[in-house]
This record gives structure tokens, C-alpha cells and sequence, in this order.
């Protein structure tokens, strides 16, 4: 019997909560096929990888009507601990995979096997296989927490492929990871399915780096299938507006349905004049190093100036020294060599608590930061710790909400919310602190296209304003459309620093530190066109 | 930092068996909770063997050492001095004054009995330190499975050890964040207090969420699997091993008789 499973009516519902999150849900995968699944936030992809994978409702509980087979064995009818050994799950966030009951990378991956029973001597050799092809051979000693996330998503990713699932399920599998990491672990994956014993099933917003090797697609809506099919068939169809999905630009470029970041019109105004600060201060790094006291050295020599009116973009590899370099800024770390100045203030004669006047910083994981019952308290705190007055507070604070689309969920719970709405929440957070300088580490992971876009607004509308950014991304199309300068760093040093299209163009220097163009210029370079296009308003102009 | 309180190194505690070191850190308790009297020459006893325990460690190098004796003072000075303050002060049958602080009197029997108590609490502590600094954790595990715990007893105990660090490692990462909008935690107590609430409920929250994340990142790794399990690092213990951790228990339980008929 060939290796399948089907999805069979499936709809289910979390604990507590009123209304469905899965909707009769009908579909099945063969083996050697890729499926990716795709919607906007809150649509239903994670649940669904949940579900197949067993954790809705065996671990979650909740209400589940139908079932998923498994070559015509009942997902309802296995325990879970039996049931996760033919269908493995990546979570979307690496950290929590980590099981926390071994010291370094290599262990951690072998943990899976010891626990079904694998003899050592095969243990060593399924690891060692895993680690060589995703690139893991260096951080095989390593404890997994001192890792980056992105190296965290690679190990995470090998734990439970080393298992050789007969189905595997990955939900946003490539979020946090850097160019070149992204190529080899979807060449991987796309190996695994073609072998013919395994399926691999995925939960992506970035069609463009995932549709070449998924044939089909399966889109999500509310809840709802609203497209099985192969996946050019689905994105040549004009609804992935309204779906909140992005298409890969050649494809919608093919199919004449493209339209450009900047339409639809976000749902707010915003002018220059509003967002503008009475201050205004330039970012000043001058040959900074610095070593973590367990780890190796972090940053060489690195030299650094963003005026304000500047997007600068800091890209380059997971564990590069991107954070490490962006956490001087507003004193979270301090230089062992070197100097940061904020405009006439050296940060080293400050408490990171008064940096906060000049630095608002959007950090990684929100769960970090995130403490009060209410989105506009949450919003509040840091304005509140700044000691605006109430009126200079609630004006800050309104705006914030305005600017990141969350005035109808000023008084929700903040951990009501979906991971992407508590992102925006510390976004909003920072900007109602109407700091003169940003710091933004990856602000779009895990973002549809309606936050896509509304991000790419706010930070045109910031830098109008006079506002000094610094952008840490791994999204070389956000780099192009944004950044005035692009600065990659690689091993703790600076190894370009220019503007992006100077940057883009070295097919050479991106090559050398994993990277990769914008699609908009791969797709002008297809067309065949002599003008390179970097931006998207450059590519309509090179299609009118 | 990984959060775990294993540092790694080299040395005869890192080659012994865990069981070994176990039954060490066991018999040392077993010695803290004989009623050795309460005339202040015993209380060199729990010392005695404290500082051979760290004298012990020193001998792993300086790494290992250091870690034992930073977190030996972190868990212990705190308690030690809470004892001090409520059995000086407060204790029914403190009678001998020793030190006047105004209205406030230390007496001798109060200060003797904290010192009784805080000396098996260091005892204690340092003992199970030295098992924990120098043990692999998956080692740990192994070990206690072997001895017949179940895998999820025995995951649960390393977890409770490791709830210290890891903690700690996630605290660092909230007041990263929170001193990022601008909150204090210097100055005056009542700006300490105010910062209270920032850094503990994610903290809080934090851990909740952890427990269920963790056990999923469990599940997805067949954790609960009926099939037997193997592991990857071979626990080496030898007769001579064996030898000792039976004449430990032996000698613990004998001391403890004694003590007991001699009482």
C-alpha cells in the first residue's frame, strides 16, 4: 500500500473557546509530495499541523470531529506517544522544542531516539548524518540555548527529522532563518519527499521561497479550505488579497495578478509631521568589540553610523552578530573596546534605563516583555517609566495603538491575542516611548501580507518623521524597499556597508555571506530586462 | 548560559558513578541529621566535612570549584541569616544575652540553635552541589532510571534542579527588556518594589507557559514511548564503586543507631 494520509472532515475546537478553529476539513497527501499550507494569521495553520500531528486533541483536548489516517490508521485511536513516531511536528518557535534534559546539540538531537529505543551505535550514526546536512557540524558541542535562533530552528528541525517520520509537519520552518539557511533546509526537505517514503507538510507565509519545491498548496481561511491545488493554480487566482497571503512574484508576474506592497492603502494616516520629535540624534559606533564572558568574541572592530532620516539595515547570518552589535545601541551590552555615541551622549556614562529616552528597541519574543492585563497599559508602561505627563501619555500611547492597528484590542488581554497581534503590541510599545532612535529585530517574522505592508508604512512614515532606525533582518526585499543603508555583518565584523542596490548587485559578496537578492531583482533578471529592478515600484515600472 | 548547573571538567567526582556521588551527598545528610548534642564543638563537624567537600572540588580546577562555592553562598547566606535574626532574637528557650540592639536581645541558646541548623543546611546543600556541578545531567537521569525511577520521575527531578538556571537565564532576558522602557531597578526600596510586577509576571507567566510548551517539545520527541530506551552515554561504575556506596549506607546507618541509643 503506497505511504498516504488522508484528513477526513475534520473540525475542531480548542477548550474554551466558542467557535471552531479547524472547519470540515477534508483533504489527503501521497507520499513524495510537498504541501504547503498557506492564509493569514489566525486562519488555522498551526492548529491544522497540530492536528495532524496528533497534539489537537490528544495533548490540547478540546473537540475534535473526524479523524486523520495514517496508511489507514486512526489518529484518534493511537496514543500520542506512538503516534508522534510516523508524523513528526517542528513548532514555530525553536526555543520550546528544546527538551531541556541534555547539555549540547548533538545529545539533544539523539534524545528522540534514545527514547524509542535505538541502539547507540545507530543513534551516532543517524545524528551524525543529520548534523552533516543541515550544516550542524560546528555547534554539535554546543549547549542549544547559547545558540541563535536561527541555528536553534536548524537543530530543531534535525531532532525530530533524525526520528525519519513517515509524514513531517513544520510550521513556519524557515522563519528565523538567514538566506542561505533557508536554501539548505527547504533543498533538504525537498530531498526527503522526493525519496518517496515520506511526505512533508508545511505551514509557510513565505511562498516565495517555498513554492518551487511544493507542488501543491492547501489555503486556509477562517477555519476553512478555500484552495487545494497545485500551487500555481492557487496563486494565479486573485483572492490571495483578501487571503493575506503573499505570492511569489514571478508566478503573480505570470499570471498578471500582482500588485505592488503599497496597494491596498493600509487602513491608516499618518503624516511626517505627526511622528516628528522635537530631538533628533545619529548613532556613533566606533571600533567596538566585544566577547561574551562564556563564548567566543561576538564583534571586531565594528563601525557603524546611522543619522537620523536613516533606515540602515543590519543582515547577515544567524549567529553573525547582528543582536549583540544592535544591544550596544541602547546599553543592554557593553563594548569591551570602542565607543556608541547617541548624538553628544557616550552610552557608557548612562543606565540603560535612561537610554531608553533615546532607544526604543522591539525585541525578538514578546513573552519577554509582556505584563499587563491590558494592550493600552501595556502600551503605557514605558511612556509611564519615561515620566511623559497624562495628556503628553494618552497621546502617545493613542497614536501607537493607531499606527499598529490595535485600537479595536486597546483593553484585550494581551496573551489573548495571536503571536503576531503581540508582536505588534511591543512595536507599539516602543514607538508610544517617542524615542528618537529604533532598534527593530526582525519586526515582520511570522507576518502576513496585511502586516507586511502596514510594517513597510510605519517605517516610511518614521524615517519622514527625521527618526534614526536600525533594522536586524534576515528579508533581503524589506532591505531593498526600506533601507537607505544595507550593512552586512559577518564572524563580528562589517563586511559591507552601502546602499542596498550597491550591495544587491555584488552576486559575489551576498554569496560569501549566505545571502541572497531581493525577489524583484531575480524577477527582472528573468524577464530578461538590462534595468535591474530593486524595489517593487522600480518592477511596475519596468512592466508599464 | 545553558541552563544547567552541570559545569563540565575533569577528575575522579566526574568519573565516579553518579550513584556513588549520590550515596555521598546522602551519607553527609544522614550525618547533619544525627543529634549530635548542641555544645558548639559539634558544629565544627558539619564544617569540617563542608570544607573537605569543597577542598574536593578544588581539586577539579577552578571552573567547578568556583560555581560550588558561588551558589553554596547564594542558597545558604540568605537562610543562614534569617536563622540567625529569628532563633537569636525570638527562640523560647534563649535565656543567656549575648548582644543588646536596643529593645532587641540575641541570646546565646537562640544563636547556638541557628547555628546547629544552618550548619546541616550547609552541609546539605554543598553535599547535593557537588553531585549536581559535577554530574552530566542525562548521567543523573540514567542513573536513576536504572535504579528503577520511571523516565518522566526522573526527568521531572532533573527539571526541578534545573528550574533554578533556567530561570534565571529568562529573568535576565526580561529586565533586558524592561530596563529597555526604561524601567528601574535601582534606588530607593520603593522604586525596587515598583519593578516587582514587570519582571515577575512574565517570569511567572513565563514558567506557566514553559510547562505546557515543554511537555509538548517531550511528546514530539516520543518521551512517553512504551518501547525501552537506550542511551547514548555509557555510565561506567565498577565492583570497587559498588564496594563503597555499601559500606557508605552501612556506615551512615550505624552512625545513625548509635546516635540514637547513645541520645
Amino acid at each position: 500500500m503506497p505511504t498516504s494520509y488522508t484528513v477526513h472532515n475534520v473540525t475542531y475546537t480548542y477548550p474554551a473557546a466558542r467557535l471552531p478553529a479547524l472547519r470540515e476539513i477534508t483533504f489527503s497527501q501521497e507520499a513524495g509530495e510537498v504541501l504547503v499550507v498557506a492564509g493569514a494569521n489566525g486562519a488555522g495553520k498551526s492548529t491544522l499541523l497540530a492536528t495532524l500531528a496528533g497534539f489537537a486533541p490528544h495533548f490540547f483536548g478540546g473537540h475534535l470531529e473526524g479523524d486523520v489516517y495514517l496508511n489507514g490508521r486512526s489518529m484518534c485511536h493511537t496514543p500520542l506517544a506512538e503516534w508522534v513516531t510516523s508524523v513528526g511536528l517542528v513548532f514555530a518557535n525553536p526555543f520550546n522544542q528544546i527538551s531541556g534534559a541534555r547539555l549540547t546539540v548533538f545529545e539533544e538531537i539523539a534524545f528522540g531516539l534514545e527514547n524509542i529505543g535505538v541502539p547507540p551505535d545507530e543513534i551516532g550514526r543517524r545524528v551524525n548524518t543529520v548534523i552533516h546536512r543541515l550544516s550542524l557540524t560546528e555547534l554539535a558541542n554546543r549547549s542549544p540555548y547559547t545558540l541563535s535562533g536561527g541555528q536553534q530552528q536548524r537543530v530543531a528541525i534535525a531532532s525530530v527529522l533524525v526520528l525519519e517520520p513517515t509524514l513531517l509537519a513544520l510550521d513556519e520552518p524557515t522563519s528565523q532563518l538567514d538566506p542561505e539557511g533557508k536554501r539548505d533546509v527547504l533543498t533538504m526537505l525537498h530531498q526527503i519527499a522526493e525519496g518517496g517514503h515520506h511526505m512533508v507538510v508545511m505551514a509557510t507565509h513565505d511562498l516565495e521561497a517555498t513554492h518551487r519545491l511544493a507542488a501543491r498548496g492547501l489555503i486556509l481561511h477562517r477555519g476553512y479550505v478555500v484552495g487545494d491545488a497545485p500551487l500555481p493554480m492557487l496563486l494565479a487566482r486573485s483572492e490571495w488579497v483578501q487571503w493575506g497571503i503573499t505570492p511569489p512574484l514571478e508566478i503573480a508576474l505570470a499570471q498578471g495578478t500582482w500588485r505592488p506592497w503599497s496597494a491596498p492603502p493600509p487602513p491608516f494616516e499618518s503624516s511626517a509631521d505627526e511622528l516628528a520629535l522635537p530631538e533628533s540624534l545619529p548613532v556613533h559606533v566606533e571600533r567596538v568589540s566585544y566577547r561574551y564572558p562564556t563564548g567566543p568574541e561576538a564583534l571586531r572592530r565594528v563601525s557603524l553610523r546611522v543619522e537620523p532620516g536613516q533606515i540602515v539595515a543590519l543582515v547577515g547570518r544567524n549567529g553573525a552578530g547582528k543582536t549583540t552589535l544592535s544591544k550596544m545601541l541602547n546599553g543592554l551590552l557593553r563594548p569591551s573596546e570602542g565607543q556608541v555615541r547617541l548624538g553628544p551622549h557616550d552610552v557608557s556614562d548612562y543606565p540603560v534605563a535612561t537610554l531608553a529616552r533615546w532607544v526604543g528597541y522591539v525585541f525578538q519574543n514578546p513573552a519577554d516583555q509582556i505584563f499587563k492585563r491590558t494592550v493600552w497599559d501595556e502600551v503605557a508602561f514605558g511612556p509611564h517609566n519615561l515620566g511623559f505627563s497624562t495628556k503628553r501619555l494618552w497621546r502617545a500611547v493613542e497614536r501607537a495603538l493607531a499606527l499598529c492597528g490595535l485600537e479595536s484590542l486597546a483593553h484585550a488581554h494581551p496573551y489573548d491575542l495571536l503571536p503576531n497581534e503581540r508582536r505588534w503590541v511591543t512595536v507599539a510599545s516602543a514607538l508610544a516611548m517617542e524615542t528618537p532612535i529604533l532598534v527593530l529585530d526582525e519586526p515582520t517574522g511570522g507576518f502576513d501580507r496585511f502586516d507586511y505592508i502596514r510594517m513597510c508604512h510605519l517605517l516610511r512614515s518614521l524615517r519622514a518623521a527625521g527618526r534614526t532606525i536600525l533594522l536586524i533582518t534576515h528579508d533581503m526585499g524589506l532591505v531593498a524597499e526600506l533601507a537607505d543603508r544595507m550593512v552586512i555583518v559577518d564572524s563580528g565584523t562589517v563586511v559591507a556597508d552601502a546602499p542596498p542596490r550597491q550591495v544587491l548587485a555584488d552576486d559575489e559578496l551576498l554569496a560569501k555571506a549566505g545571502l541572497e537578492p531581493p525577489p524583484t531583482v531575480r524577477a527582472s533578471r528573468a524577464m530578461g530586462s538590462s534595468r535591474v529592478a530593486y524595489t517593487e515600484e522600480e518592477l511596475v515600472a519596468l512592466l508599464d | 548560559m545553558p541552563p544547567t548547573l552541570f559545569v563540565p571538567g575533569e577528575g575522579l567526582l566526574y568519573r565516579w558513578h553518579p550513584l556513588t556521588k549520590i550515596t555521598l551527598a546522602v551519607a553527609a545528610l544522614v550525618l547533619t541529621l544525627v543529634p549530635w548534642g548542641r555544645r558548639p564543638a559539634w558544629l565544627a563537624i558539619p564544617l569540617a566535612i563542608t570544607v573537605g567537600f569543597g577542598l574536593m572540588m578544588a581539586a577539579h580546577g577552578r571552573g567547578p570549584a568556583l560555581a560550588w562555592a558561588k551558589r553554596l553562598l547564594w542558597l545558604v547566606a540568605p537562610v543562614f541569616l534569617s536563622l540567625i535574626l529569628v532563633h537569636g532574637l525570638f527562640y523560647p528557650g534563649g535565656r543567656t544575652p549575648v548582644w543588646q540592639v536596643g529593645p532587641l536581645t540575641f541570646t546565646q541558646e537562640g544563636l547556638l540553635f541557628a547555628a546547629t541548623v544552618g550548619g546541616r543546611l550547609l552541609l546539605a546543600v554543598g553535599a547535593f552541589m557537588v553531585v549536581l556541578t559535577t554530574t552530566h545531567p542525562a548521567d543523573l537521569t540514567t542513573a536513576l532510571v536504572n535504579i528503577g525511577l520511571s523516565p518522566e520521575g526522573a526527568y521531572l527531578i532533573l527539571a526541578a534542579i534545573h528550574l533554578l538556571p533556567r530561570m534565571q537565564a529568562r529573568a535576565q532576558a526580561i529586565v533586558a527588556a524592561q530596563h529597555a522602557r526604561g524601567l528601574r531597578t535601582d534606588g530607593p526600596p520603593w522604586q525596587r518594589a515598583r519593578a516587582l510586577l514587570p519582571l515577575t509576571i512574565p517570569l511567572v507567566l513565563g514558567a506557566i507557559q514553559d510547562v505546557e510548551e515543554r511537555a509538548m517539545a517531550l511528546e514530539a520527541r516520543a518521551f512517553r514511548s512504551s518501547r525501552p530506551k537506550t542511551s547514548l552515554r555509557v555510565l561506567r561504575d565498577s565492583p570497587a564503586q559498588r564496594a563503597f556506596r555499601r559500606g557508605l549506607l552501612l556506615l551512615s546507618g550505624a552512625v545513625t543507631l548509635l546516635a540514637r541509643l547513645t541520645a
